[in-house]
């Protein structure tokens, strides 16, 4: 990959092919990342934050651990409800990188992930027309879930030690511990509970501190 | 919704069957007819979530009989689009014998708005 590996990229991450004029060096340093995919949809569905932090590490010449960690505290409000919800996810794994001209990263791997939630339901309506309408509260639920995940990824140098990137992801749910009173959720990190496999795309930015 | 159908016992055999003229009321409530002189084979009965029993008066051409239903009510979180439905666990149930032979439970968990729970003997 040379010469037209800049415009690949370039066409993968709709950036002018300027921007990838770095050649040959490649060092170890720890890259921590901002997924600004969240924020995107936290700004569309406008509710609660929903932060999410990503962090890797090049351990030999071709890999790199990975470790992804996130944070949502919402309230959603719908047809008679108010369901407020904490949680946090965690992922961890490796990515095998392909592309070894620098520091820019076109990689392959797998995670772990789990995440544990609390939801509380502070007060819920039932319409029931006859005999008069239901009104309750659900106490605060502990449940969690944890899945597998196969990721491909692009991370490239915008200028000094700054990196934009995406990654692509299909993932497994390995366990999932239902509520008694709940059949569908979204699990955060992962997608909604009823879907024993499902995809994601996150980007993100990055900073990169070389050892 | 506690859906009961109407059947009749001939020579042993079971046949669903339509009830002409039949009026229905929740106890308490003969204001609000749930069917009015109605010809149907089944009858949907609405439970009291805000309570564990729930009676109901089916008036019949010839004489009237009564249905009584103990119950927990349990709210179940459909999805986010509809929020939370009512199912309800049947523990017991009673019912008077003027026109009504025998009632048969089927299904004592309410939680589908379609399926058959209860079977009416005439």
């Amino acid at each position: 990959m040379r010469g037209i590996s800049k415009y690949i990229f370039s066409i993968l991450l709709f950036l002018p092919a300027s921007v990838f004029s770095q050649n040959g060096e490649y060092s170890r340093g720890l890259r921590i990342g901002f997924d600004l995919s969240s924020a995107a949809i936290l700004a569309i569905e406008g509710e609660g934050v929903e932060t999410g932090v990503t962090a890797d590490m090049n351990i030999t010449e071709r890999f790199f651990a990975v470790a992804d960690a996130g944070y949502i505290n919402s309230v959603k409000t719908g047809p008679g409800y108010d369901l407020s919800l904490n949680a946090i996810y965690m992922r961890a794994g490796a990515d095998y990188n392909f592309y070894r001209q620098n520091n820019d990263v076109v990689a392959a791997g797998v995670r772990y992930g789990f995440s544990t939630f609390s939801r509380e339901t502070t007060s819920f309506m039932v319409e029931e027309g006859y005999w008069g309408n239901y009104t309750g509260t659900v106490p605060e639920r502990t449940l969690g879930s944890h899945w597998l995940e196969a990721v491909f990824s692009l991370k490239t140098e915008l200028f000094s030690n700054v990196f934009i990137g995406w990654s692509l992801r299909g993932k497994v749910l390995l366990s999932k511990k239902d509520g008694a009173d709940m059949q569908e959720w979204h699990i955060p990190g992962y997608g909604m509970s009823n879907k024993s496999s499902t995809g994601g795309f996150n980007f993100y930015i990055f900073y990169r501190i070389p050892f | 919704m506690v859906n009961a159908d109407f059947f009749t016992i001939e020579e042993e055999e079971e046949g669903e069957v339509t009830v002409d003229d039949v009026s229905v009321y929740g106890l308490g409530r003969e204001d609000s007819l749930l069917y009015d002189s109605a010809s149907v084979r089944r009858i949907s009965l609405p439970l009291d979530p805000n309570s564990d029993i729930t009676t109901f008066v089916v008036l019949f051409p010839e004489n009237s009989d009564t249905l009584t239903f103990h119950h927990t009510t349990s709210p179940f979180f459909h999805s986010y689009e509809c929020g939370y439905v009512l199912h309800y666990d049947l523990s017991g149930f009673e019912y008077s014998t003027n026109v009504i032979d025998s009632v048969r439970l089927e299904i004592s968990k309410i939680t589908h708005q379609y399926e058959r729970h209860l079977k009416i003997y005439l």
